[in-house]
């Protein structure tokens, strides 16, 4: 980032893992043996009818140039006008059904990379840039179009059709299907002459192509810093250094793609060129019919044709295993956290931090918490304070499952959390994160998030809880209003006040406010305060704030520092005592 | 071809001429193999002497193999023009997303341009690098072709020249019938993929509210368009495809046996025979690559309206035709501004005149919404007011270059933007040559030193997009750090501190209070300690401000302002 230069690409994925990139993508198919048969047979039948017709073809010109009278090549007429027809026909099928397979399997692949991110989610998708993993499920995921619309079903055609082709040769003369047969093995082997370099090119591409997509959308979001530091032109010219460096990757890749293709071109009309030599000598030694002899030639050419067809999608091949190894490593996320919880609702819902310990996985920096305990009971509102970076929102992340524990448990009820199914621990719990989160849809979709039939009814009386109904009804569509992503157009407190109504709406017996007020002016927090008065009395609250007239609002307050509790009590008892809580607060200047 | 399509194309017309050309000398070599092979056959028929029937099938291999190289600089000048035109579209659409500036995603989501500006450019390359090409060779090359079977047998060449016609004919009228919009496909895959990108930046809350299989469904909704959308355009291009193969197919084989009954007749040579057996397949080669060429250039052809529309958008503000050079003072006055963020939105700023004198500490309060954070997206010239003026230094801040006036001004945004990528990297945003020191500075003064210098890898530990690695607190600190790393004579604080500790709030204070009386300092908060010390507090409500004074004359006075501070001197 620092000079806006370019970082040397990190080196492509490990031998074994690309080779696996492609096989993995089959057991999808696996659902589809029907369609998957039936494109394996509809590309047999498109190729074989075409080899047969140009076959015919050739017959009927080798039969007249010999001095066979028209009227007995008419049902050779016949036969090719058939064989046109089906052939035509069979490629049509063909291409329809192999298509319409590989969308419905990329339309699973997909929705497959979201579930894989949102199992893994939060701590996989944190460290990493979103627009590169949303590039995996469009750009990514629509590449592998070409794998089985264009790969998987050719393959078995391109063995079969050149077979039958060499048969028929062999039956014309053994000799000239024995001057065809190394070019088979030749001419299909040629993708793998520079599989290795093909591969490391492939990822090479995407890997561009995704950091491209990173950084087109950090440009994007992070546009106001750019223009703000006078340093969008800077970013741009990174952009095309990265367009650029795209394109030597893409080029590379191309012209070793176009090597390939020149050299099956020219392995191809090799082979014809053999079988016409050998044909020739058979012909002049009399071995071999020349009537016979322009069907020899065409059969050559065209028991290649399947084989070409294939070398030409294998061209890809070095971009679909890096892109099939991207979307497969999504596919295949393991949950972040395990939800094998079988407990019923608990009848209690007393929150219980037990010696709760924890420090995030992926990062060297420590534990966050250490030997953690509080409770917050139903009807009452605790405080949890600290100083920033105690670890206080941490503490909301584990209770949500976010991720779990180190050591300690966290229960509920008694219960620990666990043991409860997600979908019922996300249901008791309520939360205003501190990184408000609106979606570009209409406010009345915002607030509704948790609870989908929401009748508008209860919406508006979430938003009145919440202080929103009045600002919300002056928007130009009221409810309806799209919120713009990330709710760009409200303001900084309209947010807040749309996420607290999102999180009172879903009526959830434990409610969780991670400085769910901080953006709003002190009246309107007094009119939330006084608000949830009612709401409090029967629910267990944890608010966790740096505003002493959030935190006076609180029953008990919990002091966090060094991740541990280190005191505990009512805002007079804590001053009084002059610890840690006293040193944090007595900074603010509405005391002094 | 597409009137709009060319107009996007970069300079890359002499390089689709000679990959034109290179392409008819690939078709070249195709017809020569197919007449040398016929001249074989026709010798070996003729029982001419084997050594004349080897000479025919050497020349044929000469060909071979000059094809091969042609096909491969044929490639080469394709990712050329590749190369080209995909720099020349997407400088283009970047310079314009500058142009355009910050107010672009109130309008157009980010996953969508980012679709316009990647994915976009890399489909539509393949117009101009592999389908513009092709149709000159199919037009060029399927009359030679033709030509050369006329030079040996008009009649057949008559023949086959029809069904050549017939290919490009049927194809027009088949996709004038039936053609679906080609910007279905890339419209649905611009919101497939917007919807993603907001789902996945929005994760956490989406799990909170156990919303993501309902989320899922949407999503899948999408991605069900975007199949739908796909099939629907491919059956019709593949139903085209079939019938274009039985042309080809057909044509060939028509030809080939009124030849073959014409030489059973006696009344065509062997030769032509053989010349129209290999012929045939050369004159459909170009149409059938022409035809493959138009089934991505089509699907990428979508592409062209989002990136004309893009390139097409006006900027938010406009930049002056002459701008004057920066003003030497830093006073800030807001006279008669009013502002709407729409056609139909109401008034976010109704007649606001204000000033802040150079070096002043200014403090702007009230309630959530009264349009104190417009102060600030005004002053940076993200939108221009709808009437009335703002100046700096006495200057008409539309008189201003863009740059000068942002390099003027240095702000901490209500939510400010972490860029994936290190602490340091992060801080060096505002100012490329900063020193270690400088940074350091910078950090002790927004309290954040201590803590970066507690990680293992100090300034260089990566934070994850928007900071997402680092505590609300921390994030604000790196922000307000970086801001002062500007050192610009204009500071703008939106709520800087609103998740930072009293403590940490307080250091920060203590240091801004050094800068206080060196720089002009606008800030907006809530909290009393904030605004305590401001020379002058402007109280906002609904869009005007309605109270002026310090925080002394204001309690005083018992109206918006000694209201809203009551709250937190009940707390106290
Ligand atoms: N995803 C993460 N990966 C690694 N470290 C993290 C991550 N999220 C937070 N941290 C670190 O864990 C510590 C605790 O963070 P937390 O967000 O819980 O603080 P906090 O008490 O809520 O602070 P604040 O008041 O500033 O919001 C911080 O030092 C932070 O840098
Ligand atoms: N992009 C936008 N499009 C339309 N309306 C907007 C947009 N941004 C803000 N508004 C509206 O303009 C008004 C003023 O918003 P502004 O962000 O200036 O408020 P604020 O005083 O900063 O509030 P807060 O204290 O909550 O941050 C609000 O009613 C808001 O809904
Ligand atoms: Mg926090």
């Amino acid at each position: 980032m620092t000079d806006l230069s370019i970082e040397t690409a990190s080196a492509p994925p490990p031998e074994r893992e690309r080779a696996s990139g492609l096989l993995g993508l089959i057991p999808l198919v696996r659902n589809r043996r029907m369609v998957l048969t039936l494109t394996i047979l509809s590309g047999i039948l498109a190729q074989a009818a075409t080899l047969a017709s140009l076959a015919v073809g050739a017959w009927l010109v080798g039969r007249a140039v010999t001095g066979t009278a028209g009227e007995h090549l008419v049902p050779g007429f016949w036969l090719l006008g058939a064989l046109v027809v089906v052939a035509a026909g069979a490629r049509w099928w063909q291409a329809y059904i192999s298509h319409d397979l590989a969308f419905a399997l990329i339309e699973t692949l997909q929705v497959g990379i979201y579930d894989g991110l949102e199992r893994a989610a939060p701590g996989y998708v944190l460290g990493r840039r979103t627009g590169e993993l949303a590039s995996v499920a469009t750009n990514d995921a629509e590449l592998m179009e070409f794998f089985y619309a264009h790969t998987l079903a050719d393959y078995v055609g391109a063995v079969v059709v050149p077979l039958a082709a060499l048969a028929a040769l062999y039956v014309i003369h053994p000799l000239v299907a024995l001057a065809l047969l190394p070019f088979l093995p030749l001419v299909a082997s040629v993708p793998f002459w520079l599989a290795r370099r093909a591969g490391e090119q492939g990822a090479r591409v995407m890997e561009r192509l995704g950091l491209l997509n990173a950084e087109t959308v950090e440009m994007i979001q992070g546009q106001r810093e750019l223009a703000v530091f006078g340093r969008a032109r800077d970013f741009l010219d990174r952009l095309m250094a990265r367009t650029k460096a795209l394109a030597v990757a893409q080029r590379r890749y191309g012209s070793r793609a176009g090597l390939e293709h020149a050299a099956i071109d020219i392995l191809t009309a090799l082979a014809v060129l053999a079988v016409a030599l050998v044909g020739v000598v058979l012909v002049a030694r009399g071995g071999l019919d020349r009537a016979l002899f322009p069907l020899v030639i065409v059969l050559a050419g065209g028991a290649l044709a399947p084989v070409v067809e294939v070398t030409q999608t294998a061209r890809k091949l070095g971009e679909l295993r890096a892109g099939a190894a991207r979307v497969l490593a999504i596919f295949h996320q393991r949950p972040a956290i395990a939800d094998r919880g079988r407990d019923a609702r608990p009848a209690d819902t007393t929150v219980r931090f037990e010696n709760v310990g924890f420090a995030y996985a992926d990062s060297s920096r420590g534990a966050v918490l250490n030997d953690v305990d509080f409770v917050v009971q139903p009807g009452e509102t605790v405080a949890l304070v600290g100083r920033s970076g105690a670890g206080k929102s941490t503490c909301a992340n584990l209770l949500l499952r976010f991720w779990d524990v180190g050591t300690g448990r966290i229960s509920i009820g008694g219960h620990d959390i666990r043991e409860l199914p997600l979908s019922l621990l996300r249901k008791l719990v309520a939360y205003v994160p501190q990184d408000v989160h609106l979606f570009n849809e209409t406010v009345a979709g915002n607030i509704r998030l948790g609870m989908r039939g929401a009748s508008l009814a209860e919406v508006e009386r979430a938003a009145r809880l919440a202080q929103a109904h009045d600002f919300i009804i002056d928007l130009p569509d009221g409810y309806d209003t799209i919120c713009s992503e990330r709710g760009a157009r409200l303001s900084g407190g309209q947010r807040q006040r749309v996420a607290i109504a999102r999180a009172l709406l879903v009526e959830a017996p434990i409610l969780v406010l991670d400085e769910a007020s901080s953006s709003l002016d002190t009246e309107n927090e007094r009119a939330l305060q006084a608000a949830m008065d009612e709401l409090r009395r029967d629910r267990a609250v944890l608010v966790i704030a740096h505003r002493l007239s959030t935190i006076r609002s609180a029953d008990r307050i919990v002091v966090l520092d060094g991740g541990r509790v280190v005191e505990e009590g009512g805002h007079d008892d804590l001053l009084a005592r002059g610890g840690a809580y006293a040193g944090l607060v007595a900074s603010s200047e509405e005391f002094q | 071809m597409n009137r709009q399509l060319l107009g996007l194309a970069g300079p890359v017309r002499w390089r689709i001429v000679l990959s034109a050309v290179l392409g008819l000398m690939v078709t070249a070599c195709y017809v020569l193999q197919a007449i040398f092979l016929s001249f074989a056959l026709a010798a070996l028929f003729a029982d001419a002497h084997i050594e004349t029937v080897v000479w025919w099938i050497a020349a044929f291999a000469v060909v071979v193999v000059a094809r091969g190289a042609l096909v491969w600089l044929v490639e080469l000048a394709a990712q050329a023009i590749a190369q080209r035109t995909k720099e020349h579209l997407r400088l283009q659409l970047l310079s314009r997303l500058i142009e355009i500036g910050p107010g672009m995603l109130l309008r157009r989501q980010t996953g969508d341009l980012q679709a316009t500006i990647v994915a976009g450019v890399e489909a539509l390359e393949s117009y101009y690098s592999r389908y513009t090409p092709s149709i000159f060779v199919a037009i060029f090359g399927c009359l030679g072709v033709v030509a050369c079977l006329a030079w040996v047998d008009w009649m057949s060449a008559l023949l086959l020249g029809a069904f050549v016609a017939a290919f490009p004919i049927a194809d027009t009228l088949w996709l004038r019938w039936r053609m679906p919009t080609s910007s279905g496909i890339f419209a649905a895959m611009g919101a497939f993929g917007a919807y993603l990108l907001d789902s996945l930046q929005g994760i956490v809350t989406l799990k909170a509210f156990n919303a993501t299989a309902a989320r899922r469904a949407s999503l899948a909704r999408r991605a069900a368009d975007l199949r739908h959308e796909a099939m629907t355009a491919l059956s019709v291009t593949l139903m085209r495809t079939g019938l274009t193969g039985f042309i080809t197919l057909g044509g060939t084989a028509l030809v080939l046996s009124v030849n073959a009954w014409r030489v059973a007749a006696g009344e065509l040579a062997p030769v032509a025979l053989f010349m129209t057996l290999f012929l045939a397949r050369e004159a459909f080669r170009p149409l059938d690559r022409l035809e493959k060429e138009f089934h991505t250039a089509w699907a990428a052809s979508g592409a062209a309206a989002p990136i004309t529309e893009l390139l097409a958008t006006a900027p938010e503000v406009a930049e002056p035709a002459r701008p004057v050079t920066a003003p030497l003072a830093s006073d800030i006055a807001f006279e008669q501004v009013s502002f709407a963020y729409g056609d139909g939105e109401p008034q976010a700023l109704s007649a606001v005149s204000l000033v802040a004198r150079e070096n002043e500490f200014v403090a702007l309060v009230g309630p959530s919404g009264a349009g104190k954070s417009t102060v600030i997206a005004l002053l940076l010239r993200f939108f221009d007011p709808t009437s009335g003026c703002i100046r700096i230094g006495g200057t008409d801040i539309r008189k201003l270059s863009r740059e000068t006036l942002r390099s003027r001004v240095s702000v901490v945004s209500q939510d400010s933007y972490l860029f994936h990528g290190t602490i340091a990297d992060n801080l060096r945003i505002a100012k490329a040559d900063a020193t270690a020191d400088d940074i350091r500075a910078a950090a002790k003064a927004a309290h954040i030193h201590d803590f970066i210098e507690s990680l293992p890898r100090g300034y260089d530990t990566e934070i994850g997009e928007r900071g997402a690695q680092l505590s609300g607190g921390q994030r604000q600190r790196l922000s307000i750090a970086r801001a002062l790393l500007k050192d610009a004579p204009i500071l703008l604080l939106d709520e800087a501190t609103s998740s930072v500790d009293p403590r940490s709030e307080q250091a920060i204070r203590e240091a801004l209070d050094v800068l206080v009386g060196r720089r002009t300092t606008l800030v907006i908060a809530h909290r009393l300690s904030t605004i305590r010390k401001a020379d002058r507090i402007l109280v906002f409500d609904a869009g005007r401000i309605v109270e002026e004074g310090n925080h002394r004359s204001l309690e005083e006075a018992g109206r918006l302002y000694s209201r809203l501070m009551q709250a937190q001197r009940e707390a106290a």
